[in-house]
């Protein structure tokens, strides 16, 4: 068997993979446009309703984008904000968040700080699944390799070679995989004052404008423990903040 | 011919150009300034003189016309060359005396300098001088050494920026001086600002007159009829000694202290009248100018645009007002860049504030005009400061036709094709995949699941390849022959097949009990052996050694005794 039909066949499986995830999440297409039916008619739980998945599924980076747009037409800046960023992190270089993130960013008071980075600088470009299916398409590749090394149908080095780039591409997509499920970007809804402690009483470390977006390391009670962009952390009651949603 | 003119034309055409750029580039750069020590000198006094080229390399003394009461003398020239991040620039500072002959006011300069190839001179600033009539005459201590302090003014407003001149004229050798007493109540040190201080000398029929001045400025905080005493000067001067000399001398000069009292300062402050609503703040007589960087913009680019705020006050803490929404464009705030120094003895303080705009559709956007008001110390009162707006021409964005700078908060880039709509969110998708598989939860274990085969595969290879390495290992090594196999293997030669009988035998025995058979001892192995196999190998070994080395015939039944006495080796 030839390299290119060997290249072929591993195409062939990563598209069906492809093909499988994409069309796991038709179903809900239609949810969108009732969705949009509803918003246009200010029916906002109708669509609120509208977008939320099915188990086990989970909102889809256009489930979430539209749940930003619904929080910015009923004039929640910080929801929509919460919602894009997490979209933001499914599609990176999508122009249209990008757009709706720097004008709405735009609308809120001077003096907010800048917003919190990706937790990894490459997923400003790339998303964390993207490169998960890169890695799970290069194991396979290299694993198809070593079957054809282990005939002796293919020179070993191939299959090493193939084997050390798909560790390259999976050491990063394991640790974004992991990021993805574990960071939340909170955004506040008006001023807050964070603590240094997980008390109401405790004294104030300093206080967040609306529109700071926060990351959400761990929660105690009724606070979240949050980092600003400037790196500073503390605690704030979890309701001052707009988190994107479940 | 035609075709190759052309090209050959414009080349030269260019290379003209470039020419006379890179010829014109170096006056282009040069400066020339000159820098006088004092502006003030009696008739017979001297004092120094600068003519400093930065960015340049003169090929001459500077030309310089010297008016008829004055008269220069050249007296050295120093030059250096700094390197500041890559960047080199040069210095070459002309040093001259300049002596007072006749009273009046004269103007000095400009004074030219060639830089050579052919360029023209390039021409410095003009400084005027003032010589007056009455020399001094220094006698006594008192005029040995002569302090001077003053403000800058008699009368000031409450807020308002003054300076402190403070001065020192001395002919006497010091190792010291430092003032104290200087007047603290009722004045701030402003933020921006830092002393300035001058020293020259002045050189005159009573010898060198040493001259070390300062300026400060200081903010009134108080109104009235201010007083402060007079601030003093302590010195440590040294005292001649005739009995001190050599190299060791002076660093054992002796001193002695010296104090000199000035003369009490004063200052009439009125207070602030009350202010207009929107006052700045800001006590001085101020220049508002505000710019941007271009006229005409794209949809999507970044236009800077500055606000300058310059006068003789304090900028302390200004803060220009949130500039109003702009319709057509967003604007995002910058920080403010105050400076501040004394220059000819008055206080010059700049603040810059600069900010950004990034059109957001096509048309006209209109800049408006920039407020301040200030209370101004010359009019005696407050005054709106006004730098006219302008109008941005803005055309539509194009992909690739501007470097597109986005100063988002969240650093994500603008789009350069934004048109109109991009004030408004884009609407809410209806295609797409509405919900997704959790992937970030399967896909680490899918990977392993991908990556299995492969690591299986290649710990198969690994092991495989270590099991053939040891094989080779193994085979590399020539294996001894046992005792049967080197009897199943006799040569057919007389004397070659004795000695492998031999060999073989004493191979059993050395197997027998454990040794090489190199380290073989015959009797002592046989010692070792029961009593019938060692006679049978004794009586072997015997027969073997008189045939091979006594010449004695081989029995018939050698070797099958050969034979037995081995078996029997290897069945005990």
């Amino acid at each position: 068997m030839s390299g290119r039909a060997t290249a072929l066949k591993a195409a062939v499986a990563v598209g069906a993979l492809l093909a499988v995830v994409w069309a796991s999440a038709l179903p809900g297409q239609g949810s969108l446009q009732i969705a949009a039916d509803a918003a246009s008619a200010a029916k906002w739980d109708d669509a609120n309703a509208a977008l939320v998945p099915p188990s086990p599924a989970v909102r889809s980076a256009v489930n979430l984008r539209d749940d930003g747009v619904l929080h910015e037409l009923r004039g929640d800046h910080s929801g929509a904000i919460a919602s894009w960023r997490a979209a933001h992190l499914l599609r990176p270089r999508d122009p249209d968040l990008i757009h709706d993130l720097t004008l709405v960013r735009g609308k809120l008071e001077k003096g907010v700080p800048d917003p919190v980075a990706p937790p990894r600088a490459w997923m400003e470009v790339l998303s964390p699944i993207e490169v998960g299916l890169a890695a799970l398409g290069a194991w396979i590749v290299a694993s198809v390799l070593a079957w054809r090394a282990h005939r002796g149908t293919t020179d070993a080095r191939v299959a090493v070679a193939a084997a050390l780039i798909a560790t390259g591409i999976a050491a990063p997509a394991v640790d974004g995989l992991w990021l993805l499920q574990s960071t939340t970007v909170g955004v506040v809804r008006r001023e807050v004052s964070v603590r240094e402690v997980p008390d109401p009483h405790a004294a104030e470390h300093h206080t967040l404008p609306e529109g700071a977006e926060v990351r959400v390391l761990s929660t105690s009670g009724d606070f979240l423990l949050i980092e600003d962009g400037r790196g500073r952390r503390g605690w704030a009651v979890a309701a001052s903040l707009a988190l994107p949603p479940p | 011919m035609v075709a190759l003119r052309v090209p050959l034309a414009a080349l030269v055409r260019l290379a003209v150009l470039l020419g006379a750029l890179c010829v014109a580039t170096p006056a282009l750069a040069a400066k020339v300034v000159i820098e006088l020590d004092t502006d003030s000198l009696f008739v017979g006094q001297s004092t120094g003189l600068d003519v400093v080229v930065r960015g340049g390399d003169p090929i001459s003394e500077p030309q310089m016309q010297v008016p008829a009461g004055l008269t220069a003398e050249f007296s050295g020239q120093q030059q250096s060359t700094t390197i500041v991040n890559g960047s080199m620039s040069r210095y070459v500072k002309f040093r001259y005396e300049i002596t007072a002959r006749q009273e009046g006011t004269y103007t000095l300069g400009p004074a030219k300098i060639d830089l050579g190839g052919g360029q023209p001179l390039v021409e410095s600033n003009v400084v005027t001088v003032t010589i007056g009539a009455a020399p001094p005459r220094s006698s006594g201590a008192n005029k040995a050494l002569q302090v001077e302090d003053r403000f800058n003014t008699t009368t000031a407003w409450q807020g308002q920026v003054v300076t402190l001149y403070t001065a020192f004229h001395t002919r006497r050798s010091l190792q010291g001086a430092r003032w104290y007493g200087m007047p603290e109540s009722h004045l701030l040190a402003p933020r921006d600002g830092n002393p300035t201080q001058n020293q020259y000398k002045i050189q005159d029929a009573d010898g060198p007159q040493l001259t070390q001045e300062e300026w400060t400025p200081w903010i009134v905080t108080d109104s009235g009829s201010l007083r402060w005493d007079p601030p003093s000067l302590e010195v440590a001067v040294v005292v001649e000694d005739p009995n001190a000399g050599g190299l060791l001398g002076s660093f054992f000069q002796r001193t002695e202290r010296d104090v000199v009292t000035g003369t009490p300062l004063s200052l009439d402050v009125r207070p602030l009248p009350p202010p207009p609503a929107d006052f700045s703040g800001l006590v001085g007589d101020f220049e508002l100018k505000q710019a941007i960087d271009s006229n005409r913009a794209r949809v999507g680019s970044s236009v800077d645009w500055v606000t300058f705020l310059s006068g003789d006050g304090s900028v302390e803490g200004f803060k220009l007002p949130p500039a109003a929404d702009i319709e057509g464009a967003r604007v995002y705030e910058g920080g403010a860049s105050p400076s501040a120094q004394v220059k000819n003895g008055n206080y010059v303080a700049t603040v810059r504030v600069a900010r950004t705009l990034v059109p957001t559709r096509v048309g006209s956007v209109v800049i408006p005009d920039a407020r301040v008001v200030v209370f101004s110390p010359t009019k005696g009162e407050y005054v709106t400061l006004t730098a006219p707006g302008a109008t941005l021409d803005v055309k539509k964005g194009e992909a690739g036709a501007v470097n597109v700078q986005s100063f988002a908060p969240d650093g994500s880039a603008a789009s350069p094709d934004a048109s109109a709509e991009d004030d408004k969110v884009r609407p809410m998708w209806t295609s797409g995949p509405a919900w997704r598989l959790p992937l970030e939860r399967g896909l680490p274990a899918a990977i392993g699941v991908a990556a299995l085969p492969a690591l299986a595969l290649g710990a198969l290879a690994i092991g495989r390849r270590a099991r053939a390495r040891l094989a080779e290992l193994t085979a590399s090594e020539p294996r001894e022959a046992t005792p049967r196999e080197r009897l199943d293997a006799l040569p057919s030669e007389p004397v070659a097949r004795l000695t492998a009988l031999d060999d073989a035998l004493r191979l059993a025995l050395a197997q027998r009990v454990g040794v090489t058979i190199d380290a073989l001892d015959r009797d002592a192995a046989l010692a070792q052996l029961d009593d019938a196999t060692a006679a049978t190998v004794r009586d072997v070994l015997s027969a073997l050694d008189r045939t091979r080395f006594a010449g004695a015939p081989a029995p018939s039944d050698l070797e099958a005794r050969v034979r037995a006495a081995v078996a029997a080796l290897g069945a005990a």
